[in-house]
């Protein structure tokens, strides 16, 4: 091995949210000084407000420390911070391949739970090594020799003298250092071979184009070279190469094997450089590219609009600038007939839509409507064969469907054992099917479900943790297609199908949801001066109705002693009220109205 | 030259008690009447002093209860009002009342200086629902007031109202028929509004309010019923014998000039409206030591102010709006501008719209609010 790369090590942190990865990653850079305290900013890697805000990473970071060990020697360490949500599963699964290590952080009070396994089993399957770190150890509640016993026992990992630190305080945090140093591996990789390289994220920077985080697996990349993305041919004239430090980039002259690092090459768009490709040389490829790389498909759909049409324009900027830097965000232009001009679009899981709406409205400043998550259906039709419908108003009409096909997920769920019924129940009413179940200890337990995904959009979560006071954790991942007895609902208000509000539900549930979403529409629909009917429809069949009565009496009986301009202010006021309103065909909602009734799916 | 008519309105904020639902400004310690009495009258001097040009064509006195002063004070107010104004030419001379609070005495000063049209609040003829209005006085109180007032003073106003807690739709009818049997020249029919700052704001939840709809009904009903008998409904809440319409209150519909006394009272003159600050101690000490008494509302109104009020003041009389008209004068056409509405709400019979003119029916009036906010600029 070349005495380069024997002084360096890549790897990642994976955590449970909240188990206090970003915490640990903070003072590692401390502990290095590669960042002093006094210019630590809490949790530097986060970089987004959001992120911080969430505790969550949303993006792969990188960064580079320098350590010098007991031994004596200065080493590299890049730390790759991963996304910790499985919405993110195959950009971390990327990010691990460009590591030969993991530290596995374990709260001490929590133990194990659904992300730490499946983050553990994506480092397992990248055969990474794993060194377990266990967290949190200043709480009063932490039991670090359970936490032990259980990650040897559940991930069949040695813990029995793995560090037990707190991030918080910095205790033992140099004992993470050195186990870096001793048990992950050097970075192997020819320096001499043709260039290799995998791509475990990259951003939109308006200076520099896009800049693309890699990992080098083979041979030595140089500014000038020209690359190649392996899954596209597309090539470019490399500008500059360097490396990542928490204040930003610093140019270096070249890359080699086992180095982590950046590349920018003016590329306009970051859908040009996927997480997971391989970038080789232009002129002198290598064979064959690294294994695994798939495109990112989006699960979850839903439509955006402004709630002023005359922001659509705006809104499409915003789009365009955050694909720029998220090529899973899929949008193309739909119009609805209730909602005027919006896009339809596809995100990767709930929680990618969550933040896409928010970081419209936060960073764009726009207001937004938007309708209620959909995933993709498949249809066999008579008329036009398979079609994949990821938009309920585009629903094939039902004499037309031969057979329907919903997609399904593996869900693993782990819970303390006093809430299995509980969540058992939750999981069956959501059509769930089950697995099998394990016992992690006495005290907790894993569940498998085979569960329909679009049971899983609405509020599944939320229902899961309120059913274990927050203690269940959910991972899941997409397993197959299934046939499903599936049917459109649409919303009638006065009579007119309001486009924006149909969905489709599985034929058992019809009958609820349209109960339940006619009597949200009623308490949320101002009465108007006509009695307007809301209907439930499959097809055209009636299945629930309800009624917002008229406003009968809506009167300044006394007008008299002359205070005019009050009167006048209240009438005024009144019509501000109904500017805002927003019109469903010919009904007016609220738009706060609007969004209660897309966001039915409570439980409560 | 005295050549612009106005309105007068002058404020007497004393009550011997406040009931639950009024919001209108008044006191109950009457040791400040002869001071405020004195205090209206230098008001009044000096505005006929200062605006020779004004003459009232309409005299209103409000509260409060002006008849629960002393009845000399009352007479030296009348007659001062007598000796600063031309009285001559005053077409309608009003003066609110408690029927708790009429007697002999005070009738004959009234009718002895010009007053030729009393307003008294009867509200109902349910004795339950005017304790649960707290009023002080009874059905009996009422009826003796209104035959003793009758032998002093032609032109007699009722007001009676709907939506009292614990009212029915068949005591309202009682209360109706009762009215209609003693053929007041004028009847003003109120709505029940809960207002905020008043006993019943604080205690709304506790009240057996009728519902929306049976106002609605309530409303309906009466009006119908007065029509009948042969009363123009010829204001939201107003209703009177062919020629006996109010002249005062429809000044304020029609945006016609008025000026008010006395703390609370509101004035419109000029393109101006203001209004006097709800202190009477302030108000006194103001006058009287020769200063302006200090304002609530001050405004001058703008062209938009003066489009929104003409709509929403036009469209409280079944006189209507004429369309064509308005547009001409303020260039706002409300027709083309809310088609659709207009169509909508005259087929569903809450408006009618003849050779341009726009009114409400007795269904549109009682969702005015709705209407007429639709049509503001």
């Amino acid at each position: 091995m070349k005495d380069r790369q024997s002084k360096i090590r890549n790897f990642s942190i994976i955590a449970h949210i909240d188990h206090g990865k970003s915490t640990l990653a903070d003072r590692l850079l401390e502990k290095t000084d590669t960042v002093s305290s006094r210019e630590m900013e809490n949790q530097i890697l986060d970089n987004m407000d959001l992120e911080r805000e969430r505790g969550i990473t949303i993006k792969a970071r990188a960064v580079r420390l320098n350590y010098k060990a007991s031994d004596g020697d200065t080493y590299t360490l890049n730390l790759i911070d991963t996304p910790g949500h499985v919405d993110f599963n195959y950009e971390v699964s990327r990010s691990l391949n460009a590591c030969e290590g993991a530290l596995l952080v374990v709260d001490a009070t929590q133990g194990i739970e659904a992300q730490t396994l499946a983050n553990a089993y994506l480092a397992i399957d990248a055969d990474l090594e794993i060194l377990p770190v266990i967290n949190k150890i200043d709480l009063p509640s932490a039991d670090i020799g359970r936490v032990r016993k259980e990650i040897e026992d559940i991930i069949g990992v040695p813990a029995e003298d793995c560090p037990a630190v707190s991030a918080k305080t910095g205790l033992n945090i140099d004992s993470v250092l050195e186990r870096i140093i001793t048990d992950i591996p050097a970075p192997g990789g020819d320096e001499e071979a043709p260039l290799k390289c995998l791509i475990f994220d990259s951003y939109y920077d308006s200076y520099l184009g896009v800049v693309v985080y890699i990992r080098v697996v083979d041979g030595t990349l140089t500014s000038g070279d020209k690359v190649k993305m392996m899954s596209t041919d597309a090539s470019f004239d490399v500008v500059e190469v360097g490396t990542m430090t928490p204040f930003g980039l610093r140019k270096s002259e070249r890359l080699s094997a086992g180095d982590v690092g950046y590349f920018t090459a003016s590329i306009k768009n970051v859908s040009e450089t996927r997480v997971g490709d391989t970038v080789t040389l232009a002129d002198c490829p290598c064979n064959e590219p690294l294994p695994g790389f798939k495109k990112a498909l989006p699960m979850v759909f839903s439509g955006i609009y402004p709630e002023d049409g005359a922001k659509y324009g705006d809104l499409r900027d915003a789009l365009e600038k955050l694909q720029l830097n998220d090529a899973a965000l899929s949008f193309e232009a739909e119009t609805s007939a209730a909602l005027g001009f919006g896009f339809r679009c596809g995100f990767l899981g709930l929680l990618h839509m969550d933040i896409i709406q928010e970081r419209i409205e936060r960073e764009f400043g726009l207001d937004i409507i938007t309708t209620a998550p959909s995933v993709v259906y498949k249809t066999e039709t008579k008329s036009s064969g398979e079609i994949l419908v990821d938009n309920p108003s585009a629903y094939p009409q039902a004499d037309d469907i031969i057979n329907s096909y919903e997609p399904m997920i593996n869900a693993s769920i782990i819970t303390p054992t006093e809430y299995v019924g509980s969540i058992m129940e939750l999981c069956q009413d959501r059509r769930g099917i089950f697995d099998d179940m394990k016992y992690l200890d006495e005290t907790r337990c894993e569940l498998h479900y085979l569960m329909p995904l679009n049971e899983v959009i609405y509020d599944f979560f939320d229902a899961l943790k309120s059913r274990s006071r927050g203690y269940a954790s959910l991972d899941y991942e997409f397993a197959e297609y299934r046939e499903s007895k599936l049917v459109k609902l649409d919303i009638l208000l006065n009579g007119e199908v309001i486009d924006a509000l149909s969905f489709i539900v599985h034929e058992s549930k019809a009958y609820a949801r349209a109960r339940k979403i006619c009597e949200k529409l009623k308490e949320n629909i101002p009465r108007a001066l006509f009695e307007i009917p809301i209907q439930a429809a499959i097809g055209g069949k009636i299945i629930a109705r309800e009624t917002v009565k008229a406003v009968r009496k809506d009167v300044l009986a006394k007008c008299y002693g002359g205070d005019i301009t009050r009167k006048k202010k209240l009438l005024e006021k009144q019509k501000e009220g109904k500017k805002k309103m927003r019109r469903l065909g010919s009904v007016s909602v609220t738009p706060e109205a609007f969004m209660a009734v897309l966001k039915l799916d409570d439980d409560k | 030259m005295t050549d612009i008519p106005f309105g007068m309105y002058i404020h007497i904020p004393f009550c011997l008690k406040k009931c639950g639902y009024c919001d209108f400004y008044s006191v109950t310690d009457f040791s400040l009447q002869e001071k405020y009495i004195s205090a209206l009258c230098k008001h009044l001097e000096s505005f006929s002093r200062e605006k020779p040009s004004l003459y009232p064509q309409t005299v209103y006195i409000g509260g409060g209860t002006p008849t629960a002063v002393d009845a000399l004070l009352l007479n030296r107010l009348l007659k001062h009002i007598s000796s600063c104004f031309d009285i001559s030419r005053v077409m309608e001379y009003t003066v609110e009342t408690n029927p708790a609070t009429i007697d002999a005495q005070k009738l004959e000063v009234l009718a002895s200086n010009h007053v030729n049209r009393l307003s008294i609040g009867m509200q109902s003829s349910s004795d339950s629902e005017l304790s649960a209005l707290s009023r002080i006085h009874t059905y009996s109180d009422f009826l003796y007031g209104y035959s003793l007032s009758r032998k002093y003073i032609d032109n007699i106003n009722v007001d009676i109202m709907a939506g009292i807690p614990g009212q029915t739709s068949d005591s309202l009818d009682r209360t109706v028929k009762n009215i209609l049997s003693l053929k007041p020249e004028h009847i003003s029919v109120y709505l029940l509004r809960i207002e905020r700052e008043t006993p019943f704001y604080r205690m709304r939840t506790e009240l057996l309010l009728p519902d929306d709809d049976t106002c609605a009904d309530m409303y309906l009903s009466v009006s119908s019923a007065l029509e009948k008998s042969g009363y123009v409904h010829y204001e939201i809440s107003n209703f009177a014998l062919p020629g006996n319409e109010a002249i005062h209150n429809t000044s304020y519909w029609k945006r016609k000039p008025y000026v008010g006394f006395g703390p609370s009272a509101h004035s419109f003159i000029c393109k101006t409206r203001y209004s006097y600050k709800k202190n009477i101690y302030e108000y006194i000490n103001a006058v009287l030591s020769g200063v302006m008494p200090p304002l609530d509302e001050y405004s001058v109104l703008t062209e938009k102010d003066a489009v929104n009020e003409e709509i929403m003041l036009s469209l409280r009389l079944s006189e209507g709006l004429d369309l064509p008209y308005f547009k001409e004068k303020t260039g706002y056409d409300i027709l083309e501008e809310n088609r659709q509405d207009i169509t909508e709400w005259i087929s569903a019979g809450l408006a009618s719209m003849n050779n341009g003119v726009f009114r409400l029916t007795d269904r549109g009036f009682a969702v005015s609010n709705y209407i007429i906010s639709g049509l503001l600029l």
